[in-house]
């Protein structure tokens, strides 16, 4: 049975890059356009990877984050941070928010899927 | 260069407020060619990756027919027994080759053991003519006797009538044993020139069978190798367009990852954006209360437009031909 990840980006052209990725990789994708919407999303999938982008509308990468790991279900799920933001402080608070790791784009698909095949057992 | 002037007015405040309007198109004009691009992108992406499944395809089917594993057979039998590579198909006609060989080889084997059966045969019959020659002696001995004790029965006249009779019982069973001895005789004339003929037969089977399997074993041997010479370089071809398509691929993957500058540029953009309507926050502060009127900038702007959605923002283009992207319209 193939996994599921959900991809959260407000570019859509992002995340049908990174769904094709996914999918070459053998994953299910479910996509969200901020984190709202993915939060909306969530209920009735069973996750292994959630990539999300960091500065989009309605709800920021960071606040996502944060609203994931208080579901039970989804507490030690894998997140990528996927975003364009280099800046360390921001990245901290990635990673105090729950991140699990943090990929800078423009991103390169194979080195994409070795460090899901990382993260995702 | 073109101007970008403004109409004169007699202060800061009336020139911000007439070009404040500005900065609202300035924002959509940046919006539109943000989602623009965006749009452009994943049809170009799509594109992309549509190429790359058919690369990767390309590669694997090609690794398939290399190897000879993955695709199943498509005979109908349902078996799902991996299809053979060109080359072990090739191996395999070869050793069906070998194999009817050795089939020959065997049936010209039985076929000299028929020969030297039918041989035996032959001296077999040869055995019989001779004896036949001996019971040809016995039958001229018996019709000598049989003409002997006539001619003492006639000298001795009545009291050897009896003996007469004896001597014609003689002569009569010599001629039948004559007889019998013509039809062994005959039948075995007959039985040898028969088998002698199917003795030719098969000498002559066998060597039109051993030749012709010399030959046809010469033209599949001939054939066989054009066969692996093709497959050679039918080989050298797909492992060239295998590392080819594998190049595609990765160029590709290289092309569509260049192609993520459009986030980079649409975020800039947003950041623009956003700039924009503070700066055009400030500035309507300043100048709400100012009376003016935009109506000459608006038109300078639709008349220094060139598109459609350009003047669409303006909402100035109540007179927009109705002609689309790749339109033609003669005059």
């Amino acid at each position: 049975m193939a996994k599921t990840a959900l991809i959260v980006d407000d570019s859509a052209s992002m995340r049908q890059m990174v769904a094709y990725t996914l999918r070459q990789g053998g994953f299910e994708v479910v996509e969200g356009e901020n984190g709202q919407d993915a939060l909306d999303k969530i209920p009735g999938h069973k996750l292994e990877l959630i990539i999300t982008d960091l500065n989009m509308p309605v709800m920021d990468g960071i606040t996502f984050i944060q609203k994931v790991r208080e579901l039970p279900a989804f507490k030690f799920v894998p997140i990528l941070m996927l975003t364009t933001e280099t800046q360390a402080s921001k990245k901290e608070q990635g990673k105090a928010a729950g991140a699990t790791g943090w990929i800078v784009k423009p991103f390169d698909p194979e080195k994409l899927l070795q460090t899901v095949a990382k993260v995702v057992p | 260069m073109e101007q970008h002037a403004f109409p004169e007015t007699e202060t800061l405040e009336q020139q911000v407020a007439t070009a404040l309007p500005v900065l609202d198109v300035m924002g959509t004009q940046l919006q539109q060619t943000s989602k623009q691009i965006e749009t452009a992108v994943m049809d170009v992406c799509s594109r992309f990756q549509s190429m790359m499944q058919r690369a990767r395809s390309g590669v694997s089917s090609a690794s398939e027919l290399l190897s000879g594993d993955g695709a199943t057979s498509g005979n109908g039998s349902g078996s799902g027994k991996s299809r053979e590579s060109i080359g072990s198909l090739i191996e395999e006609a070869q050793e069906t080759i070998e194999s009817l060989l050795a089939h020959t080889q065997h049936s010209a084997k039985v076929s000299q053991s028929a020969i030297d059966r039918i041989n035996r045969v032959h001296a077999a019959t040869d055995e019989i003519t001779k004896s036949l020659t001996q019971l040809d002696d016995i039958t001229i001995g018996n019709r000598l006797l049989a003409v002997n004790a006539r001619i003492q029965a006639v000298y001795a006249g009545d009291r050897a009538a009896g003996f007469g009779g004896v001597a014609n019982e003689i002569a009569v069973q010599a001629r039948r044993s004559a007889e019998i001895v013509d039809l062994i005789r005959s039948v075995s004339g007959e039985l040898r020139s028969i088998s002698q003929s199917a003795l030719t037969d098969l000498q002559v089977m066998a060597a039109d069978d051993q030749r012709a399997m010399e030959r046809s074993k010469q033209e599949v041997d001939r054939v066989l190798d054009d066969f692996r010479r093709m497959n050679g370089h039918t080989r050298q071809f797909i492992e060239k367009m295998t590392r080819e398509n594998a190049s595609v691929v990765d160029e590709i993957s290289a092309a569509v990852r260049s192609l993520q500058f459009q986030d980079r540029i649409s975020q800039r953009m947003a950041h623009v954006i956003g700039d924009l309507e503070a700066l055009r926050a400030v500035f309507h502060k300043h100048t709400h209360n100012v009376a003016v009127d935009s109506k000459a900038v608006m038109d300078r702007l639709s008349n220094l437009y060139t598109m459609h959605e350009e003047r669409s923002v303006l909402g100035t283009n109540s007179n927009e031909a109705s002609l689309s992207d790749g339109d033609v319209e003669l005059f």
